[in-house]
């Protein structure tokens, strides 16, 4: 009997997380219902306009549930390291000495911390609209949870390796929970490896919560061949005089979705929000974005950039809601792409919605193709013309990478680009 | 300030200047929609069997849309309850008399209301050159400077009329760039246009003076379903020009219009609208139903279509003015003010479609937004994949001078070809507090600052339209600021 994607994708999970049903059993009744009340999104959705998630959710997976851990391929940073090998924890791969004692790292099934997890899983990512996050709340298995408490300082950034490892078809569903209380700085890193032959499906979750006056960086970094899939969500939640920068790098797969949303919920936050993907062969790249100005006073600033080549398409949905109470709110956003052939396509659609009167907004977007002068320039000081092209792109790149504010990351953004454009 | 403030408010709660009925005797049908209206239209119209048979496939398609809840077009940022389509009469003609030879044979009543509304035919015929097909409701009344246009071989006349007389030209071009499947309304208004204007512009012939058609809604809940089919042959050029103002009343009226030009190699269309009909009460109440669809085909080389338009009335506003870039080197421009207060609702922008190659266009859209209104560009720039070398520049500005309104911007950008050059830029603020210090710094009052910022802030836009409707435009646009800052 052929099934709709959405009954097969629950039943096999059910089958595989039976032995977890004790964990949170009332929200994950809740989300599992939302995710059969709504199903797979469909390109009738406007904020699904031009992703068309049907083949990939219509194959069979399979759902590991942990395995071996081989972190290579990952960034080699010197940072606090945390494995997760298809969404599990794995402690003993993991390496967190010199940790400051109160400073938390670990599973999100960890006992000890029961109280924290009740109080915010689930809280600032709702599930209501999003089918993706309520399946990955319905099913989490595990994740990480990262507990940076009040006036503390995390000097090295903590590294969270997702390795997804499986020989057949699979799907998994990692979830992250980063909290960060008042006065913290914590600098996060979360990069995705992924050892698979068959087609992998990662549907993550990460939710974030900024205190008042702490300053989070957050980056995530995935680098994947054609046979990942992945959607990923992220929920920001700002409280007073908060600072959180954003960086969402994406270098092919087959299908990624970054879903980045954000609610500055109290006056004088700073949002930054980047972004650049680099797509080619048949890569589709979605990137969407929405910050939510719910009080005045807030600062906010994005700029995604994208390289296209082959038959790739990118996808760039961002959109700026301006509550009416939300005075003195200064908001930019930026989106640039090149697109290098005929078949590649870019659609991009930055929106702003705007309730009160006393703000500046404004968004800009360019696609076109690199500039010729440019290239004029380069090649009149002798410069062959595929070096003045890379040259170009990395330059064009370059504008995000430099912004990075995590030692060893930029090298390493660089490092992707040009094996990119090779 | 305060006293200001106080002031621009007492303005606001002016009524609308333009709002009264005339009193002429109409021949209006019944409320309802159904096949029997279709044929009930066709033959008070005295349509040809072809426009009969176009019609009922229009009204059959609309009603396969109408029947299924999910087709019903609720994607625009717009808040309004559901349309009972049942509840409008589709037809009304003005007057026991359905043609007028000469102006001297028009109900004097009539004339009265032009005149009140500062268009007075007789006036504008000597001072302004220009020809006016005045469509009151749903008839033409008069048609002028007939004869001067015939000499040069250019058609310009009531759809009814094109239809009777230039069958051919109707029947080879309507419906050709707005098909009646394209959209909802657009299949409505092919099923019960009632009336409209039909421009026809020969080979190499540049038309004289610009062409008007003056509407004006007069009955109450009878929906205007007017169709505008502009033609304009290899080399030639035309200014078209369109505006309106409309009694107050109690009902939405609802409006569904279907704008079609057609422009040929090298030809030149300019199409420039005010509309500014009633937008409801201080509560949102009464007002118009505006949905429109607008669009033009490059369909020749170098050719060249320019929209501009002045929204400032009806209480819901539904408008996409586009462009097809069909043919290589042809030019889209899409310049639009839109103002809007008290609860109005502005859905607005434009599509470009390039198609072919070295084709332009350029977008700018002035928004701006006071009261409990709400303000939204939607534009489309699409880059098909052989249109090489296109290029598109897109500006929105909005300007928010209330405290509880909002301004949107949605734009959609799709690229299917790397040599293409497309920009979009929008921004989003209030009335700039140094420029409003400068003004009053040097004794001018707020509200003539406001007034002189905002025109500034347009004044890209107004210098766009014929003369004397930038007058009119400019006019009107301080008319409707009065009372609506605070």
């Amino acid at each position: 009997m052929v099934k709709y994607p959405e009954e097969r994708i629950v039943a096999e999970f059910e089958r595989q997380h039976a032995v977890n049903g004790t964990w949170l059993p009332h929200l994950r009744e809740k989300a599992l219902a939302a995710f059969k009340t709504s199903g797979f999104p469909t390109r009738r959705q406007e904020s699904w306009k031009y992703t068309n998630i049907a083949p990939i959710v219509r194959r069979s997976y399979s759902t590991p549930d942990g395995g071996d851990a081989d972190t290579k391929g990952a960034p080699d940073l010197d940072a606090h390291v945390l494995v997760l090998v298809n969404g599990r924890l794995q402690p003993d791969r993991s390496v967190l000495h010199g940790l400051p004692a109160q400073i938390t790292a670990t599973s999100l099934t960890d006992e000890s911390h029961t109280g924290l997890i009740h109080a915010h899983l689930a809280q600032y990512a709702s599930f209501a609209a999003e089918p993706f996050t309520a399946l990955n709340t319905a099913f989490p298995g595990d994740g990480a949870l990262i507990h940076v408490p009040a006036d503390s300082v995390l000097e090295k950034p903590v590294h969270l390796i997702h390795v997804t490892t499986s020989n057949q078809a699979a799907m998994v569903q990692p979830r992250t929970l980063i909290l960060a209380g008042p006065n913290a700085q914590a600098k996060i890193v979360q990069s995705m490896v992924t050892h698979a032959a068959a087609p992998v499906l990662i549907n993550s979750v990460s939710e974030i919560l900024v205190g008042a006056n702490a300053h989070v960086e957050h980056l995530t970094v995935q680098s994947d061949g054609p046979q990942v899939s992945a959607i990923h969500h992220t929920s920001v939640y700002q409280h007073q005089s908060s600072r959180f920068y954003n960086g969402c790098f994406t270098f092919g797969g087959e299908l990624t979705r970054n879903n980045l949303s954000i609610l500055p919920d109290a006056e004088h936050c700073e949002t930054l929000m980047h972004g650049l993907f680099v797509a080619r062969d048949r890569s589709h790249i979605d990137n969407s974005t929405l910050v939510d100005h719910a009080k005045p006073n807030c600062y906010s600033s994005e700029y995604y950039k994208g390289i296209l080549d082959d038959r790739a398409t990118g996808v760039f949905n961002g959109k700026v809601l301006v509550r009416q109470n939300a005075q003195l709110t200064n908001a930019y956003q930026t989106n640039r792409s090149i697109v290098l052939s005929e078949t590649a396509r870019m659609f991009s659609k930055p929106a702003l919605e705007i309730y009160a009167d006393d703000v500046k907004c404004s968004h800009g977007a360019t696609t076109g193709q690199l500039d010729k002068d440019g290239l004029f320039y380069l090649r009149a000081r002798g410069i062959n013309p595929e070096d003045a092209r890379r040259l170009m792109l990395i330059s064009f790149a370059g504008d995000i990478i430099e912004q990075v504010p995590i030692e060893g990351m930029r090298e390493v953004l660089y490092g992707e680009v040009e094996r990119m454009l090779q | 300030m305060n006293t200001d403030t106080q002031y621009l408010h007492q303005v606001a709660d002016s009524d609308y200047e333009h709002g009264w009925s005339t009193e002429i005797a109409s021949d209006t049908i019944p409320k309802g929609l159904n096949e029997e209206v279709i044929r009930l239209i066709a033959a008070k119209k005295r349509d040809p069997d072809w426009m009969l048979e176009s019609r009922l496939r229009a009204f059959r398609h609309w009603q396969t849309l109408a029947d299924d809840q999910d087709k019903y077009p609720r994607w625009a940022h717009l808040d309004y309850p559901d349309i009972n389509f049942q509840e409008y009469s589709y037809y009304s003609a003005p007057g026991s008399k359905p043609r007028y030879e000469s102006l001297d044979e028009v109900d004097p009543e009539l004339l009265r209301t032009f005149e009140a509304l500062g268009i007075p035919l007789q006036e504008q015929k000597v001072l302004a050159g220009v020809a006016v097909d005045a469509v009151l409701d749903s008839v033409s009344v008069a048609t002028t400077f007939k004869e001067e246009l015939s000499k040069l071989g250019i058609i310009f006349c009531s759809f009814t009329e094109a239809i009777e007389q230039h069958g051919d030209l109707v029947r080879k071009y309507m419906g050709s760039v707005v098909p009646y499947t394209d959209n909802f309304y657009a299949a409505l208004n092919s099923a019960v246009f009632s009336d409209g204007s039909f421009c026809y512009i020969p080979p190499g012939v540049r038309c004289p003076m610009e062409l008007s058609t003056y509407f004006r809604i007069n009955e109450a809940n009878t929906g205007q379903f007017e169709r505008t089919l502009i033609v304009a042959e290899e080399g030639s050029y035309v200014s078209y020009l369109e505006g309106c103002t409309a009694p107050q009343r109690d009902d939405n009226q609802l409006h569904a219009a279907v704008v079609e030009i057609i422009a040929h190699k090298d030809a030149e269309v300019k199409y420039s609208t005010i509309q500014n009909w009633y937008p409801g009460d201080e509560q949102g109440k009464g007002g118009i139903y505006n949905f429109v669809t607008k669009r033009g085909i490059c369909a020749g080389s170098g050719s060249k279509i320019s929209w501009t338009q002045l929204e400032t009335g009806s209480a819901i506003t539904w408008k996409y003015p586009s462009v097809l870039l069909k043919g290589d080197n042809s030019v889209g421009e899409f310049y639009s003010v839109a103002f809007t207060k008290g609860r109005q609702q502005a859905d607005t922008g434009t599509k470009m479609i390039h198609l072919g190659r070295n084709t332009s266009s350029t977008i700018i859209s002035k928004g701006i937004s006071a009261g409990e209104s709400n303000n939204s560009y939607r534009g489309l720039v699409k880059i098909a994949r052989n249109a090489e070398n296109a290029r598109n520049f897109a500006q929105c500005d909005s300007m928010l001078l209330g405290d509880r309104c909002g301004a949107h911007t949605w734009p959609y950008l799709e690229i299917h070809n790397p040599s293409a050059q497309v920009e979009h830029e929008a921004t989003t603020s209030k009335v700039g507090e140094d420029q409003m210090f400068y003004c009053q710094q040097r004794g001018v009052s707020e509200q003539d600052a406001i007034k002189l910022l905002v025109s500034g802030f347009c004044q890209e836009i107004l210098a766009k339209l014929p003369m004397e409707f930038a007058v009119e435009a400019r006019k009107l646009l301080s008319i409707e600021l009065e009372g609506s800052v605070g």
